[in-house]
């Protein structure tokens, strides 16, 4: 895992990309500090933050669209997989090099508070928290990249379909409040869920009963409850997407709240990403 | 050493390794042969675990590739057919992170890259970024990665793909200076590469195993029949009879003569028998001339033809039992004449285009 580590290190450091991400992270983040704390007088760093979500949906998709990709399209997984290293350690040394480039702004994100304290009494628990936090959800939107990067040998099309993911975790729980909180539409949600997982499952296991099987009864549970109780799926969806969006849980840090669960949450989705990647790469082994 | 028990590869209808077994012996090289998509670098894909069988299974010194990949992987160095460089590295730095993935002892880290770039010969490019190398420095330093660490079994891909006669050579002499230490596994479509530098050939096509053995009992077993090209002064009736009178003449083609007055007759021989005495002495009797004969044997080339064109001519050494090496260094100098042959071909050819 260490070598895997140090060389992904050194390729950010040659390639340019780690310092483009960096810089752009530190000036949107500079930007935003200035307008909303410094200029606007806000106590909190979490406007800035909740702005700078923006640099996840474009920057981080540059720290990890070749990750995996390059080494399909190079052929360099030949090298990689014919030595004694594990699948996992090539996964978490990717991973970890991609998490460290990021981290980086964060030093001097960290120092924000401290300069508001120059300027009044400000709660420097909450605040680190919501760094914390900030940081912890820039690293499950990694660990989705990777995720991204291991299907394709093509870094630009890891590049697109990861914003364009991402844009839509983004944007999914606004849209979906804008839908009527009828059992109906719920239900309609849910059975383009259960689509979508069908989808997913076809590429994984590329098999068309499995897939089959899988969509058919899940749409017909779905029908089933909705025949028996339909008063079960009124608003059921919208709580659906506002509990798992990412993005909405961060918001329970913006108002100053030490959220434990939603940790746990993206803590969980990190290990459940990069478990799919190493399936992805290991299912390639036998396509 | 390498155990491969009936290995197949299928992707999805189309099968790519079908039920393939062979055993690879300690301290020898072996050839892999067959025309493109044989299945040739699929199988070393397998074997190295880069890629998973459909079935089957590989042995690689008592460990299974695919249930203890990682015991099985410290034993082998491979090349693929591209060599696996990052482009954005300088040679030194990439051989270092091999030597970290192959988990060489550190203590010993940096004095075995030193000797493997001696080896292949890249020691003047080791603080060059590798994209801007030539192909043939790629290769080399591909192949530098590959004995890193020095496994007991080096599993090379095409070894010699796109490089200059010049080149050939080196490598040629590199890998038989690594075979007198290491077990050699080496593919390739081209005929000379391999009878020059194996002991042992693997002959694959359609994902099958269609003839293996050494290059001499291939060109044995092959060699059913003699072929003999006479011109002879007379007419045809009466060299018909003639022939039919042989007994060890198994069959006769007569083709048009260019000279006036001879016929020109292709005589096969009953199997494993030199008739040209018998011929000359007979036609002798018969006062009818032989102007010119000549006796054709089958080279490698025509055998890897015969055997990768017409799947019902299978070959193997196992099936006829019979003794072929009668003494070692007998072979080993036709090998070596073999070689130079070869050498000297591609340095005329080399010239010519010069």
């Amino acid at each position: 895992m260490r070598a895997i580590y140090k060389r992904e290190i050194g390729s950010y450091a040659h390639s340019m990309i780690g310092y483009a991400v960096v810089a752009f992270f530190l000036l949107i983040a500079g930007l935003f500090f200035w307008a909303v704390n410094l200029d606007g007088g806000s106590p909190s760093v979490g406007g800035t933050m909740a702005n700078c979500m923006m640099i996840f949906i474009l920057g981080l998709p540059v720290v990890t669209m070749r990750l995996l990709s390059d080494e399909q399209k190079q052929k360099t997984d030949q090298l990689l997989f014919s030595t004694p290293v594990s699948i996992w350690d090539v996964v978490l040394g990717k991973y970890f090099a991609a998490v460290t480039i990021f981290t980086i702004p964060f030093i001097a994100i960290c120092t924000m508070p401290m300069v508001l304290k120059l300027y009044g009494d400000i709660d420097f628990l909450s605040n680190y928290a919501m760094i914390f936090a900030f940081w912890v959800l820039g690293n499950v939107f990694l660990a989705l990249g990777l995720l991204i990067s291991s299907w394709t040998d093509n870094q630009i099309v890891a590049l697109v379909v990861s914003i364009l993911l991402y844009l839509a975790i983004y944007y999914l729980p606004s849209i979906v409040t804008l839908m009527p909180e009828t059992a109906m539409s719920s239900l309609i949600g849910f059975m383009i869920v259960v689509a979508l997982l069908g989808l997913f499952v076809f590429i994984y296991v590329r098999n068309l009963i499995v897939t089959g099987l899988f969509v058919i009864i899940g749409e017909a549970a779905l029908l089933i409850i909705y025949a028996i109780k339909s008063t079960v799926f009124e608003s059921l969806f919208l709580n659906f997407v506002i509990n798992i969006s990412l993005s909405t849980r961060f918001s329970e840090f913006l108002n100053m709240k030490f959220d434990i669960s939603t940790l746990v949450y993206y803590v969980s989705c990190i290990i459940l990403f990069l478990y799919m990647t190493v399936q992805s790469v290991q299912k390639r082994r036998w396509s | 050493m390498i155990e491969v028990k009936n290995l197949v590869k299928n992707y999805g209808d189309h099968k790519a390794v079908k039920n393939l077994s062979f055993k690879v012996e300690k301290g020898q090289v072996y050839g892999f042969l067959g025309p493109n998509g044989a299945g040739k670098s699929t199988t070393m894909n397998i074997i190295i675990g880069y890629l998973s069988a459909t079935s089957g299974e590989v042995i690689i010194n008592g460990h299974s590739i695919f249930d203890e990949p990682e015991e099985a992987k410290k034993c082998i160095g491979y090349l693929p057919e591209l060599p696996p460089l990052y482009q954005d590295m300088t040679v030194l730095e990439y051989l270092k992170f091999v030597a970290e993935l192959k988990k060489v002892k550190k203590a010993k880290r940096a004095s075995m890259i030193e000797e493997v770039m001696e080896m292949t010969k890249i020691t003047d490019v080791s603080k060059r970024l590798i994209k801007n190398l030539s192909k043939g420095y790629k290769q080399r330093v591909g192949l530098a990665q590959a004995i890193l660490g020095f496994p007991e079994i080096i599993i090379l891909d095409e070894p010699t793909v796109g490089l200059d006669p010049k080149q050939i050579i080196e490598i040629r002499d590199l890998i038989k200076k690594l075979s007198k230490n290491h077990t050699i596994i080496l593919s390739s479509h081209i005929m000379q590469e391999i009878s020059a530098v194996c002991d042992h050939i693997l002959i694959i096509n359609k994902g099958e195993l269609v003839a293996e053995g050494t290059p001499e009992e291939l060109i044995e077993l092959s060699q059913t029949t003699q072929e003999v090209k006479l011109r002879v002064k007379g007419n045809k009736s009466a060299i018909e009879n003639l022939l039919k009178k042989i007994e060890k003449v198994h069959k006769f083609e007569f083709s048009i003569s260019e000279e006036e007055g001879t016929v020109d007759v292709l005589v096969y021989a009953k199997k494993q028998q030199d008739i040209r005495e018998e011929l000359f002495k007979q036609f002798a009797k018969a006062d009818m001339p032989i102007l010119s004969m000549s006796a054709q044997t089958k080279s490698l080339e025509d055998i890897f033809l015969e055997v990768t064109g017409n799947k019902s001519k299978k070959l193997s050494s196992k099936k006829t039992e019979k003794p072929v090496k009668n003494n070692e260094q007998k072979t080993e100098d036709k090998k070596e004449d073999k070689t130079e042959e070869n050498i000297e071909k591609i340095e005329e050819k080399a010239e010519s285009e010069e």
